[in-house]
């Protein structure tokens, strides 16, 4: 089958020499490229803050706790400046990366898998599910449970919202996200009134921190819990490039190039449950980062998943690091949660694709 | 091609066993036959049904590696159904009220027994109308063909884009490689689909529709290209609607209406009238056409 005949053909040849399609002519210097912006946004993210500190008494901080400090002779800084950077900035910003890279490949995975655009685990429901099963164990007390607790809502969440669409008809993209939207206002009412029951202190915030999410707590903790979830589960999802691939042309012809659909979508969806669930129990439920980063990137790389992914991850990270560094400083002194700045950014690009998308809703 | 192919043109000579070989791999079951009667996509007894609807039942169906044969019938008679549950891509085939087990057999192995991964290295599918909304080019559509072939952590090998770009050239797509699938033409992204099928090194290629949005032009050609894969060692299955396309096309016909097989075999002893005006419900002259000999058809209103 590989034979070629000369024959004669109805259209003009085509360029020798295998040029790369657009998607990938200088595609190796993509990666390299979102791991420099990542790295530069992380150095200089660190440095913005309320707090009067210099550029170079943050990086000063930064590479004596690497120890590097002896090596380039370096005076360690004063404690209650270094206790700034290192255990409240730091912190901060690493854990926006690693929560906004993760719900980037979710984002990339629920849409390749169900072939609808408007997927993404905030809008599918399962944020608010994974906010409903942390906000239930920290009531109860019962903290190490914390992620599990999240990823079982995000499961239950997950299975609500495709049970009801599917229950409807076919899985249309709009029907999917109507049926996400049933399923997220009922974990995020439930979400309001478990915290206004046990309210100990200040309920509103922690409520909006929950809803809209907020990366303000971070600890060296939640960058190891949302860090360590999204580098293990991230990888795995993102080494599944072929098989979403795969799933381009639809579930027949997935099945064609011989994948075992039904094996495949279950198992990345209760990878993407997983993930989400992580990342929501230390950050609550921060939305269209996995809705529009995912698009933007498709952009400038094309469809395919070997370099949609692991970009994706990269610019997730760097958006959710400046859309934070935004919501901490604008207003400064006061905060707005994450949640805020991601969707006035996040909702005009839904309504984007939803009027692109309106033949096929 | 012309002569500017020159990324494809070396790629292989044109020995037909060549696609088989890289079908079956290690002969799984392949019989030491060679070419006899046994050879290419042998379906006895395939039932399917849905929702208690009987769509196919019994279906007794043959494509001979070396030759083109048409599937035929009417609007829901089963053609689509029987294309995917001989692909696998439905699930397994029920036995038939009263008959005995259903069995797909390719080259004598049980083709539904094969592991997916392999069974897309021996048969490739071509369905009706897949389309996309993502930005995706041409050339990265057609290596969607050459999953089945590599490792699922590997990215494309330079084999595998010499594959595709020669299954374009053959496609008559070559000057498309870079185009965005989502601004071609029905007939275009056909044949993407095609190119895309090809990518896979079948040794039986099933088709539904192959020529759907196609000018007449364009469907003569998809035809030669099925022709040619068939003189390559290629088995080769189309549902078609156009009987006289089957007619001057097809080596071999398979006519079903409501799930059944009404006749198979030559076209000269299939499209004749005692068969067509049934299952149409049309009346159905046959002429020879002067150059090819072939059965060219006719059709009135029956009264």
């Amino acid at each position: 089958m590989t034979t070629l005949r000369d024959r004669p053909a109805p259209a003009p040849p085509a360029r020798p020499g295998g040029a790369g399609t657009r998607a990938r002519r200088g595609a190796g210097w993509w990666v390299p490229a979102g791991v420099g912006a990542l790295v530069v946004t992380v150095l200089v993210a660190v440095t913005i803050g309320p707090a009067d500190l210099a550029v170079g008494d943050v990086w000063r901080s930064v590479a004596t706790h690497l120890g590097l400090g002896g090596l380039l002779g370096l005076e360690p800084l004063g404690a209650l400046q270094d206790g700034m950077v290192w255990q409240l900035r730091l912190p901060r910003v690493l854990t926006a990366a690693a929560v906004g890279a993760g719900l980037a490949v979710c984002g990339v995975v629920m849409q390749s898998l169900t072939r609808n655009p408007l997927a993404d685990p905030y809008l599918l429901g399962l944020s608010s599910g994974a906010s409903l099963g942390a906000v239930l164990v920290l009531v109860a007390g019962w903290t190490v449970l914390l992620p599990v607790a999240a990823f079982g809502g995000a499961v239950l969440a997950l299975v609500a919202a495709l049970g009801l669409a599917g229950a409807l008809g076919a899985l249309t993209p709009t029907r999917t996200v109507l049926a996400g939207l049933a399923v997220s206002q009922l974990a995020a009412a439930a979400t309001s009134f478990v915290i206004f029951w046990s309210a100990t202190g200040d309920s509103y915030r922690e409520i909006l921190s929950w809803l809209m999410g907020s990366v303000a707590g971070a600890t060296w903790t939640s960058v190891a819990v949302a860090g360590g979830a999204t580098i293990v589960l991230g990888t795995l999802l993102a080494s599944t490039g072929s098989v979403l691939d795969a799933f381009t042309f639809g579930d027949t012809a997935a099945s064609a190039l011989g994948v075992d659909v039904a094996r495949v979508r279950w198992t990345l969806l209760v990878g993407v449950a997983l993930l989400t669930g992580a990342l929501v129990s230390q950050s609550g439920s921060i939305g269209f980062v996995g809705l529009i980063l995912p698009h933007a990137v498709r952009l400038l790389t094309g469809a395919r998943h070997r370099l949609l992914l692991p970009l994706s991850a990269l610019f997730g990270a760097t958006f959710l690091v400046w859309a934070d560094t935004l919501a901490r400083t604008v207003f400064a002194p006061r905060e707005l949660p994450v949640g805020i700045v991601t969707a006035a950014i996040g909702a005009p690009v839904f309504a984007l694709l939803l009027w692109r998308g309106r033949k096929v809703a | 091609m012309s002569g500017t192919t020159r990324t494809t043109a070396h790629v292989a000579p044109p020995v037909g066993t060549d696609a088989r070989r890289d079908g079956l791999g290690d002969g799984v079951g392949r019989g030491p036959s060679g070419r006899d009667g046994t050879d290419g996509l042998d379906a006895a007894r395939v039932s399917w049904s849905v929702d208690g609807r009987l769509v196919l039942d019994g279906v007794d169906c043959t494509a001979p590696t070396g030759a083109v044969s048409g599937l035929l019938g009417p609007n829901g008679s089963g053609k689509s159904t029987l294309l995917r549950v001989l692909a696998g891509v439905r699930a397994a085939p029920s036995t038939a009220p009263g008959g005995g087990a259903a069995q797909v057999r390719f080259d004598g192995a049980d083709l539904l027994a094969l592991p997916r991964r392999r069974r897309a290295r021996v048969l490739a599918l071509v369905e009706q109308d897949a389309t996309t909304d993502l930005p995706l080019s041409v050339l990265d559509a057609v290596l969607l063909g050459r999953i089945p072939h590599r490792s699922l952590l590997a990215g494309d090998s330079a084999h595998d884009r010499e594959v595709a770009r020669a299954a374009l050239a053959r496609a008559g797509m070559a000057a498309f490689a870079e185009r965005e699938v989502a601004t071609l033409s029905g007939g275009e992204r056909q044949r993407v689909h095609l190119a895309r099928a090809l990518a896979q090194e079948p040794a039986l290629l099933l088709l539904d529709e192959p020529t759907n949005h196609l000018d007449i032009a364009a469907q003569l050609d998809t035809m030669r290209v099925l022709r040619d894969l068939a003189d390559d060692g290629v088995a080769v299955l189309a549902a078609l609607h156009d009987l006289n396309l089957a007619a001057q096309t097809c080596d071999h016909v398979v006519v079903l209406a409501d799930g059944r097989v009404v006749a198979a075999g030559d076209v000269h002893e299939v499209l004749v009238p005692e068969v067509l005006d049934a299952v149409y419900g049309v009346r159905c002259e046959v002429l020879t056409h002067p150059r090819t000999g072939r059965p060219v058809l006719t059709f009135t209103p029956q009264d």
